[in-house]
């Protein structure tokens, strides 16, 4: 009896797949309602990969460790009776106060604004370099899934780098502080916690998206977004200054008409917190709650301005029109 | 039964007219759209799948409705297109998952497809590599790739062998071949380079300044009316066409030892053909009925 074994197919030798002939697809497809998902998960995938963003979601928890440290040490203090009670502030304001330095410092917006600049400036503007437009919309989505995918890519990353941190803190709390009145003084704080994260990625993803999709270099795109950024800032605060020097209600409000100003604005709404004195005098208007209504239609400008921008520029096919 | 249907198609681009009143059934197969450029070729290919909207005048893809029933038309059907593009980022198994899973694979279906059509685009090797690193040729094949993972039932190439070498094109060409020929998989190749068209297509639509000038199988339009047959002769022989002339035939071309010969009738051919070398002292090679290039029919219908 013969046991040798057939020989293979010429393809095997060359390759792991023993049939290198074309097939059909004849499989299962998802629901096209999720098609944006995979856009979104690909984006927030694409995130996680770089070294940069990884650093920057390093320096967005330093705010929290030190402040739930140091408010740790204050409350200790003032437990003890000694002057630590008044940089605490009012007991009502006390844990709203820390969500909101950690959140509205410095660092931690610094920090989602190199996030939004690593994740955002390619976004689409790689893609039009690329002219991967053309492959997203051969594909059987449309303009929107596309848009909102994107959109909903870069704000997922940065709300649950804003949230993860606060939760963080808001357990610390909570293991902590329950017997002091934590949940009892706060039964919604969580709410507006999240409230207060969903902003700021709200806001940063919006105008991200509509300046990226204007351009085909994530750098220019990088450095228009630095310049509202930073430039509306100072901006917002010369106009205040000089325009209602006189009138501090109006010079608070106006001075947060700049992107990080109608975060910590808003924020401050949310959480219903005066800022502490530091330098400044405890009566000092600028310490105030600024008037919310102006803030939130300037919010709602930026996102929805932000995302027209972008619906706009998205096209499978640039028509030139002569 | 035509993949697709186009009626009265105009499509404008401000004053600039690219598609003028077509009307056009594309066949089962492997179709060519030729013509040469700004023909309108790509507008119509983009027309098709949704990208453009007509000025008026209607479009059906596979039975369905381009203007209302793009989404579902996209779903069916695959596109490489002519310029470069690419997910940016991602290696070639990813760029070509994510496409599949654009076009609503589940994610474990798409990759283990993707390494199938990798393998069948002969970018088995490759696959790992970053697609923004890949040759003018690799990225040709990976463009094809994409258009093909989700099982498409007509697919358009748009240029599909522009910037590629001999060897890479001849595999290109192969490689559509093999997709149109009983696999079920309809394709339609828009290009102005004929002999690509000629080797791979079943049939043509020619057109020029937005409008079809001619259209069908690549046979047909080859085929020379009247009775034309091309002599293969030993040597050019001057008393051989002389002695087929006093048979009723007419010199068409000679071209060295191969002779072009139009006749009166269709009676005896190789009976004429032997008396007249017999009487000449020619010798007859060959010979056969005469077609043309499809570079010919192209000329004549663009001119």
């Amino acid at each position: 009896m013969n046991y040798d074994l057939p020989p293979p197919p010429p393809s095997a030798s060359v390759s792991n797949i023993a049939d290198l002939t074309y097939r059909n697809y004849e499989g299962p497809l998802v629901s096209r309602a999720v098609r944006w998902w995979i856009v979104a998960k690909s984006g927030v995938q694409g995130a996680l990969k770089k070294p940069g963003f990884w650093v920057a979601v390093a320096f967005c928890l330093l705010p929290y460790l030190i402040h739930g440290f140091v408010f740790y040490l204050q409350q200790q203090m003032a437990d003890m009776g000694g002057p630590a009670a008044m940089l605490l502030g009012p007991q009502e304001q006390r844990f709203g106060r820390l969500f909101y330095q950690s959140l509205c410092g410095d660092t931690n917006e610094i920090s989602m604004f190199v996030i939004t600049l690593l994740i955002g400036t390619g976004s689409i503007a790689a893609d039009n370099r690329a002219n991967a437009l053309m492959v997203y919309l051969s594909k059987p989505i449309t303009k929107g899934d596309y848009l909102f995918g994107k959109w909903a890519g870069v704000f997922l990353t940065l709300f649950l780098v804003a949230l993860l941190p606060c939760l963080l803190l808001f357990l610390f709390c909570l293991v902590l502080y329950t017997s002091d009145g934590f949940l009892k003084d706060n039964p919604t704080l969580i709410l507006k916690v999240i409230g207060s994260c969903f902003l700021p990625a709200l806001l940063h993803s919006s105008l991200i998206i509509g300046i990226s999709a204007w351009s085909k270099s994530p750098r220019l795109v990088g450095a228009v977004y630095a310049g509202i950024y930073f430039v509306g800032g100072i901006l917002s605060w010369l106009l205040g200054a000089s325009l209602f020097g006189s009138d501090p209600k109006m010079n608070n409000l106006v001075q947060h008409f700049s992107l990080s100003g109608l975060m910590e604005g808003i924020i401050q709404n949310i959480l219903h917190v005066t800022l502490a004195a530091g330098l400044r005098r405890p009566d000092d208007p600028t310490l105030e709650i600024p008037m919310v209504a102006p803030l939130i239609v300037a919010a709602i400008l930026v996102v929805v301005g932000g995302i027209i921008a972008a619906r706009t520029k998205i096209k499978a096919v640039e028509v030139v029109r002569g | 039964m035509a993949v697709a249907t186009i009626s009265h198609l105009t499509v404008r681009y401000g004053a600039k007219t690219a598609v003028n009143d077509l009307s056009v059934e594309i066949p089962e197969g492997c179709v060519g759209l030729l013509g040469p450029n700004g023909a309108g070729k790509t507008t119509l290919l983009k027309t098709l799948l949704g990208f453009v909207s007509p000025a008026s005048g209607s479009g059906e893809v596979l039975g369905m409705n381009a203007a209302t029933e793009g989404m579902k038309i996209r779903q069916r059907i695959g596109l490489m297109p002519e310029i470069d593009c690419h997910i940016p980022g991602m290696n070639a198994v990813t760029f070509v998952a994510y496409a599949g899973e654009l076009a609503g694979m589940p994610a474990n279906y798409a990759l283990g497809r993707a390494h199938e059509v990798l393998e069948y685009c002969k970018l088995g090797e490759a696959r790992y590599r970053n697609v923004e690193t890949y040759s003018t040729g690799m990225k040709q094949r990976i463009k094809l790739a994409q258009a093909l993972v989700h099982g498409p039932k007509l697919i358009f190439l748009d240029e599909p062998t522009n910037g590629l070498d001999p060897v890479g094109r001849d595999e290109m060409l192969e490689l559509i071949r093999d997709i149109s020929h009983g696999k079920g998989v309809n394709v339609i190749v828009s290009s102005h380079l004929l002999p690509d068209i000629e080797r791979t297509c079943d049939s043509v639509v020619v057109m020029r300044q937005g409008q079809v000038v001619r259209q069908g199988s690549v046979s047909d339009l080859r085929e020379l009316g009247g009775l034309t047959v091309d002599v293969d002769l030993r040597h050019p022989s001057e008393p051989f066409l002389e002695a087929m002339r006093k048979r009723g035939a007419t010199v068409v071309s000679q071209i060295g030892a191969q002779v072009r010969l139009a006749l009166l009738d269709d009676t005896e051919i190789g009976r004429r053909l032997f008396e007249a070398a017999r009487e000449s002292g020619a010798q007859v090679r060959g010979f056969r009925p005469a077609s043309r290039s499809l570079q010919d029919v192209f000329l004549e219908a663009v001119e």
